[in-house]
């Protein structure tokens, strides 16, 4: 199989994940699509010296939460120069209103936090375990047990002030 | 709402995603090829721009500097000339700093931590820009005069009312920037600190 058909193949299977740390990490579809064609065209990038022994999916986060960073320094002047269509907002469409608005409540407290909880709340909630977390986001398993548990009291508190 | 209603939502969002496929061979493609230019470290034309029109107006400057007669002005010119040459270079040096990411070997809190340490250097360039427009705007008019040899009698309230008041406003925004710009610091800073400790 071809290197590019592979790699089509690898990001139609993970379009949820780049679609939920774009929507974590922007304020706006244009911006949100931006960072979708800038995470993907990353990705193809290093596909090539991607080392098959590391999992796919510590890759895929790596990749795409450090892009998501360096966007943010560019969201006041962003130069669109070759649109894409993505259509991802069509996501939401079977979904009803309570699961939407829930979502949405999360998004909206997820956002709250700074950058590094953000990183490290989103691969909690993506079910990754301690290490690999740790792995991904560069801190000791210990330290990202310890941030657990503050970002949640923080989201706790944070419910809680908004009712 | 509950963080276990929460993890809900988000397994929720993540099946609903998963079994979707939105995106087609065709705009993979798309995204994959050279024509895609990749918007991160780009450094943009407005900074060129930007670069060599402060250039040319530092230039002119030092070309008719044997004209400015005034002492007062001679130092203003001096001081406008030294900033117009120098901050361009730094902000260019700081955004080339950023070409050298490593996205995909350094971890997210590396690479945190270098955007940070740049945005923090970025935001200080920017509190020193803004306070150098507002010297540029006040002194750029007596220099220009001076250097055209008119005489700033041509605006007899200059000197006595427009330039103190330029100076208070001056002050003012400069304090208020400064300040503003703290905010930002401050956040990025405790962000760094979290990170280190």
């Amino acid at each position: 199989m071809e290197i590019k058909d592979r790699f089509i193949e690898v990001i139609k299977a993970n379009e949820g994940l780049i679609y939920k740390i774009t929507t974590l990490y922007t304020n706006s579809i244009e911006d949100r699509d931006d960072l979708y064609q800038e995470i993907v065209y990353q990705l193809w990038k290093s596909f090539p010296s991607f080392n098959e022994k590391s999992k796919l999916s510590t890759w895929m986060y790596r990749v795409a939460l450090n892009t998501a960073i360096y966007h943010l320094k560019k969201d006041k002047k962003r130069v669109i120069t070759d649109p894409i269509d993505i259509g991802i907002e069509r996501f939401s469409d079977d979904m009803d209103s309570g699961e939407e608005e829930k979502i949405a409540l999360l998004f909206q407290h997820i956002q709250l936090l700074n950058l590094l909880e953000k990183g490290i709340i989103l691969l909690y909630l993506e079910g990754k375990n301690h290490e690999e977390i740790a792995g991904i986001v560069g801190l000791s398993i210990t330290n990202v047990g310890t941030r657990i548990s503050r970002i949640k009291e923080k989201l706790k508190t944070q419910i809680t002030q908004s009712k | 709402m509950e963080l276990e209603e929460m993890q809900k939502a988000w397994s929720a969002l993540s099946k609903k995603a998963e079994h979707q496929e939105k995106l087609t061979n065709q705009i993979i493609e798309k995204m994959t090829e050279e024509k895609y230019k990749s918007r991160l470290n780009r450094i943009g034309y407005w900074e060129y721009g930007g670069t060599l029109i402060s250039y040319l107006g530092a230039f002119y400057v030092i070309a008719r500097f044997s004209e400015i007669d005034n002492p007062y002005l001679q130092v203003f010119a001096l001081v406008a000339i030294a900033l117009t040459l120098v901050l361009p270079i730094i902000s260019l040096t700081l955004l080339s700093g950023m070409s050298s990411l490593n996205i995909s070997t350094k971890s997210y809190s590396e690479n945190l931590r270098i955007y940070l340490h740049h945005k923090i250097k970025f935001q200080r360039l920017q509190q020193v820009s803004v306070v150098y427009g507002l010297y540029l705007m006040i002194v750029s008019l007596p220099l220009m005069m001076d250097i055209m040899g008119k005489d700033m009698s041509m605006f007899p309230n200059y000197w006595s009312v427009v330039f103190p008041l330029a100076v208070i406003v001056f002050l003012a925004f400069a304090c208020w920037v400064i300040r503003y710009y703290n905010r930002t610091l401050n956040i990025a800073g405790s962000i760094l600190s979290e990170i280190d400790n």
